[in-house]
């Protein structure tokens, strides 16, 4: 599933989540929030790697443009986040752009091998809706208005 | 020159008779050569021819006698001059005057010749012949027979033979002459002769009747001498039939007087002791006169004298002697007694006694026979000296005799103590040669004592203990007593070692042997060697032990253990059977060299009830069995392959009581083990039994640390599943948790945004999340429950398993236009039914799920049949799988596709079941689009059957 939600905005965000769900309600919880940010919904790692390294259905640059965060989720069919990330980060073109993990495990061996491949960040989904909001809030603001990006 | 000394000189001839005629024919022939010569002159000047002539014819005659005489033939010389002169002067007779003729002058020289040249019958017949022809003249004259032719006279004819016949005889005359005077003198010679023979003959007479006279009394001295020696003999033997002096005294005082007349006699014996002489027998002499001298000192008296000098004294004139006491003289005179003579009685240097003879006058007493009386007395001394000696030789006798008996007895002390002791005693002369053994000595060699005899030590030295023996031979010869250990040889070759001390033996200066005592030092030796190779032993099993307790692993150790064992050992055959006990079968484990090898090829095994087996034996009883010589042994089991075994030991190796195996070592020679070789083989079976015991444990040990490796592993993998499962449970159904909490949130503000369009999908969202929990836990608590909750495995066919599954999954067979193919004869399969049918009904499942977009989906199902198992598949068209994600496909919550429903638990459930009946599961694919098949295998039959 690839979602592409164009703003204009000058937050982009690469949203690498499998679960339908949940990444309606990360979208959501953005754009409640109003964080002005364009996000790009992939559901997979394959389809997360394809669209970084801009190959396949993603050729076009000016339609999938490098974001400038990734929200990987680590749990994913066919290529897990953890690849995706090592794979990121092994890019001389990728790895500059920030990694945040979201995702549901708070396993410390799922932590410490997030940090070990560079992750820039680790962040458990909240269970609790409020959380899940606020969290969100404050990523979308942190990354938008405190951290300097270099493509930016 | 040397015809004319033939001519001068007359042959000279042994025989004088025969030079003597030769001589007298030489001059003769001379003579009348040389006449012969004249007259030819004569007769050839007087014209006379046949005198030349029948001169001429006599002159070779002549000359031919002449050689004969020469030549040794005197009379055939002699009858030749003689016959051819008369014939010849008879034919000149004949032939000139007749019996007038100056020829017959020549007749009567010419007999004189033949008187001279020749003898008897010869001469008469000659003398016959010259009558007969004078006689044949005449008568032939008268007759007128003859002739007479007148004679004419030559004077110088007649002269010549006329002095020729006076020369002739003339020389016949001188040789007459000189014979008769010969003769003569030789007469007178022999008159000479005879008269000095006479004279001969007659002194001869004289002398003869002088030797006659001379041998007569010569032969009367023999006789008296012979009669002398009958006496001495006759007296020396009755004398020497005792050796009582008393009865010897008596005796030869009783043959004195009857065999040599002697008046009177005394035999006075001298008391060593007491310096006295005794009277002891006497003849002739009254009682009372001996009882005057029975006895006195020695010095005193004649025969005191006599005894003491050691001389004869002979006394002439007892009257006159002033040695002689007088009342003995007094006495001596009454009887008539004036000489005597004492003859002292000694034998070498010993004094015995003395003879006293005594005579009516010095006549009688010199007529007496001395030398036989000194004979006599020189018997009697003897006999006295051995009567004397004899008591003494008596007591020396029986002194001897005792002493014999002591040192008999003694001897057989000292020959029982030889005989029967242990050790070997042995004697050598000064050559060093055996002159005695004792039984002891000969039994260790093993000789018989006579084998021995002129033997040396030297002669039965074991090889190289020569030079020993010499050492001990100079250092004995001077003088020292040696003890030292050296090698014999014994009599079937092997050498025996022995202590031998010995002790020369001296007689003055002079070495005389050398006593020795032999110890056999054969069994101390042994017992040394014994020790040793026990020792030696001991270490080499030492050796072994350590190496046999390096070695961990049974399969290395026994091999090398037999092997060391059989070179170390140097032994024929060894091997190691190690018990099976569940079939009583000991089983060779390992065996030295090529035979070890083929035995264990073989899989040689003995079976412990074996009856003739020495090993299953040791094995049985957990003894040592040690046989020295196989032969007698009845519990032998002679191994073909082992020909030569001749002695063996079995030895059991035993651990905590109970026997492992066996210890069998052989040697092909009878008698070579002992005790201590059981021993050493014993303590080794012990460390075999130790490193045995030790590899068991150590195997064990190593199983049992696998079995746990294996154990933590799985623990592990256990581990790390559940922990996975534990995230993965906690993280998937936190997933939905979000879901519904999320959107309960938006639902919320949508609801209070009167958002209508958005309500109905937040609802379908929590539904959704709702269910996908709900599917969790159904699906966890399934897989929890595999491997705990299963049924007992039985056999079913596989196709009714099948059948099952399709029918659970019929509807969306159906539903999807699915063709299901599936295969004839499929084989029985040993399973929990129900959870097998699970696994074909989630199989089915995923084919059907992951068919995609196929216009003519089909699934296939099938197997086949390997030894105990089956390979089950089940192939679809559908969607495949990228060959990256085969394994993941099986992973708990792994999905491939997120758009397709499932909780990522199915093939997991799958994997387990399939794993929970020890099976395999996998999956093939060439990729994505290209279908997939899965397999699995499952048992044909009940595992361990």
């Amino acid at each position: 599933m690839i979602t592409r939600k164009v703003t204009g905005a000058l937050l982009r965000i690469l949203l690498v989540e499998d679960n339908p769900a949940h990444a309606e309600l990360i979208i959501r919880s953005l754009e409640d929030h109003k964080v002005p940010s364009d996000i790009y919904h992939v559901s997979d790692g394959e389809l997360a790697l394809d669209y970084l390294y801009q190959r396949g259905q993603f050729i076009d640059a000016e339609q999938w443009p490098l974001p400038h965060v990734i929200l990987l989720d680590i749990r994913m069919p066919k290529i897990s986040g953890l690849e995706v990330l090592k794979e990121i980060k092994t890019s001389d073109s990728l790895r500059h752009i920030p990694v945040v993990i979201l995702t549901t495990s708070d396993a410390k061996q799922d932590v410490a091998k997030a940090y070990y491949h560079y992750a820039n960040s680790y962040l458990v989904k909240p269970v609790d809706f409020t959380e899940f909001m606020n969290l969100m809030e404050e990523v979308g603001f942190y990354w938008l208005n405190w951290n300097h990006h270099k493509l930016l | 020159m040397h015809l004319l000394q033939r001519l001068r000189f007359p042959p000279e001839f042994s025989d004088p008779k025969q030079t003597h005629v030769a001589r007298i024919l030489h001059s003769i022939s001379v003579t009348i050569i040389i006449a012969i010569v004249f007259i030819i002159i004569a007769s050839f000047l007087s014209d006379k021819m046949i005198a030349v002539r029948s001169l001429s014819l006599g002159l070779p005659v002549v000359l031919f006698a002449f050689w004969l005489n020469q030549r040794g033939r005197v009379n055939l010389a002699g009858l030749l001059i003689v016959l051819s002169f008369l014939g010849l002067h008879t034919y000149l007779a004949w032939s000139g005057g007749g019996i007038r003729d100056i020829a017959i002058a020549v007749f009567p020289i010419l007999l004189v010749i033949a008187g001279l040249l020749l003898e008897g019958w010869v001469l008469a017949l000659l003398t016959g012949l010259t009558i007969l022809s004078l006689t044949v003249i005449v008568i032939a004259e008268v007759q007128g027979v003859l002739v007479i032719t007148p004679e004419v006279f030559v004077p110088a004819y007649d002269l010549m033979v006329i002095v020729t016949l006076c020369l002739i005889t003339a020389v016949t005359m001188h040789f007459l002459k000189k014979d008769l005077i010969q003769s003569i003198r030789q007469l007178r010679q022999n008159e000479q002769a005879l008269a000095k023979a006479n004279d001969e003959l007659r002194r001869e007479i004289a002398e003869r009747k002088q030797a006659e006279n001379a041998l007569q009394e010569y032969q009367a001295t023999l006789q008296t001498r012979s009669e002398s020696l009958a006496i001495i003999n006759t007296i020396t033997d009755t004398l020497h039939q005792s050796f009582d002096a008393h009865q010897v005294a008596q005796q030869a005082v009783q043959a004195l007087v009857t065999d040599l007349q002697i008046p009177a006699t005394a035999i006075l014996t001298y008391d060593e002791k007491n310096s006295l002489l005794c009277v002891i027998a006497s003849h002739g002499l009254p009682s009372w006169l001996l009882q005057e001298t029975q006895s006195f000192p020695l010095g005193e008296s004649l025969s005191g004298h006599a005894l003491m000098r050691q001389e004869i004294i002979r006394c002439p004139d007892i009257q006159a002697e002033p040695r002689i006491y007088p009342s003995v003289q007094r006495s001596l005179q009454v009887i008539g007694m004036h000489s005597t003579l004492i003859i002292p009685l000694t034998y070498l240097s010993y004094k015995l006694g003395v003879l006293n003879l005594f005579f009516h006058d010095a006549e009688q007493m010199v007529a007496a026979r001395h030398e036989t009386v000194l004979a006599i007395a020189k018997s009697i001394s003897l006999a006295l000296a051995n009567a004397r000696y004899v008591n003494q030789i008596e007591i020396e006798i029986q002194e001897r005799k005792e002493a014999e008996q002591a040192l008999q007895v003694e001897r057989d002390f000292a020959h029982q103590i030889v005989t029967n002791m242990g050790q070997g005693l042995s004697v050598t002369d000064a050559e060093g040669k055996f002159s005695f053994v004792n039984p002891a000595f000969t039994q260790m060699l093993g000789y018989a004592p006579e084998d021995l005899q002129g033997k040396t030590p030297f002669d039965i030295a074991a090889e190289g203990e020569q030079e020993t023996l010499l050492t001990v031979q100079y250092n004995r010869r001077s003088g020292r007593a040696t003890s030292y250990e050296t090698r014999l040889r014994h009599v079937d070759g092997h050498a025996v070692d022995v202590l031998i001390t010995g002790v020369p033996q001296w007689q003055g200066d002079v070495f005389q042997g050398t006593i020795a005592v032999i110890t056999d030092l054969t069994e101390r030796k042994q017992a040394e060697k014994a020790q040793l190779r026990f020792a030696n032993q001991l270490e080499t099993a030492v050796n072994i032990a350590k190496q046999v307790n390096a070695i961990l692993d049974p399969e290395e150790l026994f091999p090398t253990v037999v092997n060391l064992l059989q070179s170390r050992f140097d032994l024929y055959h060894v091997h190691i059977y190690l018990l099976d006990s569940k079939c009583g079968k000991l089983h060779i484990s390992a065996g030295s060299g090529e035979i070890g090898q083929q035995l264990l090829q073989r899989q040689h095994y003995i079976s412990i009830d074996e009856k003739h087996s020495l090993v299953a034996r040791a094995a049985r009883e957990k003894v040592s069995i040690w046989v020295n010589d196989v032969s007698k042994e009845p519990d032998f089991m002679p191994n073909p392959l082992l020909p030569s075994t001749q002695s063996e030991i079995a030895v059991p190796v035993i651990a905590h009581g109970a026997v492992l195996g066996v210890l069998d070592v052989q040697e092909d020679t009878p008698y070579s083990f002992s005790e201590s070789d059981v021993d050493v083989l014993r303590i080794l079976a012990g460390h075999i039994a130790i490193a045995l015991q030790n590899a068991n444990l150590f195997a064990a040990r190593k199983e049992a640390e696998l079995r746990l490796a294996e154990l933590v592993t799985e623990l592990e993998t256990r581990n790390a599943e559940l922990e996975r499962f534990t995230y993965t449970v906690s993280h998937d159904l936190k997933s939905p948790l979000i879901t519904i909490k999320g959107f309960l949130g938006l639902l919320e503000k949508d609801l209070a945004a009167a958002r209508q369009d958005r309500i109905e999908a937040d609802m379908t969202r929590i539904r959704t999340a709702a269910i996908i929990m709900e599917q969790l836990l159904h699906d966890l608590l399934e897989l929890s429950r595999v491997g705990r909750i299963m049924n007992p495995p039985e056999m079913v066919a596989f196709t009714t398993i099948v059948e099952e599954a399709r029918e659970r999954v019929a509807g969306q067979l159906s539903t999807g236009r699915i063709a299901l193919k599936v295969m004839n004869d499929l084989p029985d399969v040993y399973v929990d039914r129900t959870r097998i049918v699970e696994v074909m009904q989630n199989l089915l499942d995923n084919a059907i799920k992951f068919m995609g977009d196929q216009a003519n989906p089909q699934i296939e199902i099938g197997a086949t049949c390997q030894a105990n198992k089956c390979v089950c598949f089940i192939r679809d068209n559908g969607m495949g799988i990228d060959p990256r994600y085969h394994d993941k496909v099986f992973g708990l919550f792994d999905r491939l596709d997120p758009s397709i429903e499932g909780t990522g638990i199915g093939l997991a459930l799958v994997k387990r079941i399939i794993e929970v009946h020890n099976g395999r599961i996998w999956v093939e694919s060439e990729g994505s689009g290209k279908g997939s098949t899965f397999f699995f295998t499952l048992p044909r039959e009940a595992p361990g059957v």
